[in-house]
């Protein structure tokens, strides 16, 4: 016998228990409902499976979202540091652009500042950038560091004639007014006032005093300016007052104390006198020539700063004498 | 209409019996194929074979009292019959589904002996509802008379489905035990 015989045999089943069964029938009857009932009737264990595939796409998705945000967060970042990069390159080279000196320049600061410094001196407003911008045959170089982590420098051109001199020095007195207020605080925007210079396998630093403008170049251009004849050949740092005012022309006069350390130096001994001068830890040898105008006329520091020198060129010098003393005693040499 | 007044009407060769079968009977007749072959076109061709054979039957049956079993037999066997035929690949899930449950309550050995004495089931299975419990006879003539699934079967009794199958389960044990006794079962 065969499953299905049985089967049928129930079909046999007293007419009572039949009518008795219908009694339980759905309302299912139509078999239009019934197709449509039966195609929505889902197995549990689909069911069941499908929850599950919901569940795991849901966190699927999740974790989806939450890579493709930190990728996105990476790329932003990314492309962040390297817009960055570019911008600080834009303006490095830019500036070495300008310069015809070959020394190593960077730095928007010393852009501004030496912008001002070759700024036109009809122009006694603060549009001297652009004025500057038109010029061409003036070409200074120059940076400044401060505090090793703040490497800037800039050339600029400007006009060569003699009245650029003197208005160059004007606006380079409108620079040290700058420089003593917005230059200075730009550059030395930090309660500090250390400054260094760095030159091959050397740094020394000084920290001026306040009320002072300071400069850091890397050394005098080649274009033979004479507006920048008293800067020395190597890394320099060049100091002088804050100007009080607008017609102060210390700059571009070179009435400026010049701190650097030349590979050699030497000086001739006529008229010559010198003494030996000790600022706090620094021992050195002041000299000073007959009938010179300056207090002193150089320094030549000797152990722990041996080599570095101090060009007094200054007027001012004996009126500022013991806030450069300090300065002096605060000269540091570093060598690689 | 009247079941009486149905039968008098295949007694009268009235084709208006077909019509009013048809009208009473039809969807319940239909949705019985339906659950075994899951086609609309068999189920149909089921259902007006039916009255075929109905009208052919009756006379000389006079099925008054009990004109709906005596319809939803001959659909049922018109059904496994019609599955029967076709290739079992086409056989449905549902039909395939029953007589896999039923051989449970069979042996796996065929003989002629059981091939004749088939037709005294009847018998054996009307005792076998007539042990049962209301609710545990509606439940199996729901699933195997009416095909119901287990999910129709948990909607109409207002029980869950894990209890619908270990109730059925248990009844086919007990039919097994039955027809053994009988000696349908070697």
């Amino acid at each position: 016998m065969k499953s299905d015989d049985l089967l049928k045999a129930i079909g046999d089943a007293d007419k009572k228990y039949v009518e008795e069964a219908d009694k339980f029938s759905s309302d299912v009857t139509d078999i239009e409902k019934l197709k449509e009932t039966k195609e929505n009737t889902v197995p549990e264990a689909q069911k069941k499976h499908n929850k599950n595939i919901t569940k795991f796409s849901q966190v699927y998705r999740a974790i989806l979202s939450l890579a493709a945000a930190i990728v996105l967060i990476f790329i932003f970042v990314s492309a962040l540091n390297i817009y960055k990069k570019n911008n600080t390159k834009n303006d490095v080279a830019a500036t070495s652009s300008s310069d015809t000196s070959g020394d190593t320049v960077a730095g928007k600061d010393t852009q501004n500042e030496l912008a001002l410094l070759t700024e036109d001196s009809s122009s006694e407003n603060n549009d001297s950038q652009n004025d500057i911008a038109d010029t061409d045959s003036y070409d200074t170089t120059s940076s400044y560091e401060e505090n090793d982590s703040f490497d800037t420098a800039s050339s600029a051109d400007s006009d060569n004639s003699s009245d650029t001199g003197s208005s160059a020095s004007e606006n380079i007195d409108d620079t040290s007014n700058n420089g003593s207020d917005s230059l200075s605080s730009t550059k030395i925007s930090s309660d500090t006032n250390f400054v260094t210079a760095k030159g091959d396998g050397y740094s020394f630093s000084v920290e001026v005093p306040d009320g002072f403008t300071w400069y850091s170049f890397l050394g005098k251009s080649t274009s033979g300016d004479s507006a920048e004849d008293f800067l020395p050949n190597d890394p320099c740092i060049v100091i002088h007052p804050a100007p009080t005012e607008e017609n102060d022309s210390y700059m571009l006069n070179g009435n400026v104390i010049i701190i650097y350390f030349p590979e050699s130096f030497g000086v001739s001994g006529t008229g010559l006198s010198e003494k030996t001068v000790t600022f706090g830890k620094n021992k050195g040898i002041m000299g000073t020539f007959k009938d010179t105008p300056q207090a002193f006329d150089y320094i030549t520091f000797m152990d722990d700063i041996d080599g570095i020198v101090v060009l007094n060129r200054s007027d001012w010098y004996s009126t500022y004498e013991k806030e450069m003393d300090e300065m002096f005693s605060s000269i540091k040499l570093q060598k690689k | 209409m009247e079941d009486t007044e149905i039968v008098d009407l295949f007694i009268k060769r009235d084709e208006t019996a077909i019509k009013e079968t048809s009208n009473k009977y039809g969807k319940k007749l239909k949705s019985i194929s339906y659950h075994l072959t899951g086609s609309i076109e068999s189920s149909e061709e089921c259902e007006n074979d039916t009255y075929m054979k109905a009208w052919d039957s009756i006379p000389p049956e006079e099925p008054r009292e009990y004109l709906f079993p005596f319809l939803g037999r001959i659909i049922r066997n018109l059904t496994i019959d019609l599955i029967r035929k076709e290739n079992s690949k086409k056989r449905s899930h549902t039909y395939t589904e029953l007589t896999d449950e039923l051989s449970e309550c069979l042996s796996g050995k065929e003989n002629v002996e059981n091939e004749i004495i088939a037709t005294e089931l009847s018998k054996v299975i009307n005792s076998f509802l007539e042990d049962l419990s209301n609710e545990q006879r509606n439940i199996f003539m729901r699933r195997y008379y009416f095909f119901d699934s287990i999910l129709e079967i948990s909607k109409e009794f207002n029980i869950s489905e894990s209890k619908i199958k270990t109730t059925l389960f248990r009844l086919r044990e007990r039919l097994k035990t039955m027809l053994s006794k009988e000696g349908y079962v070697l």
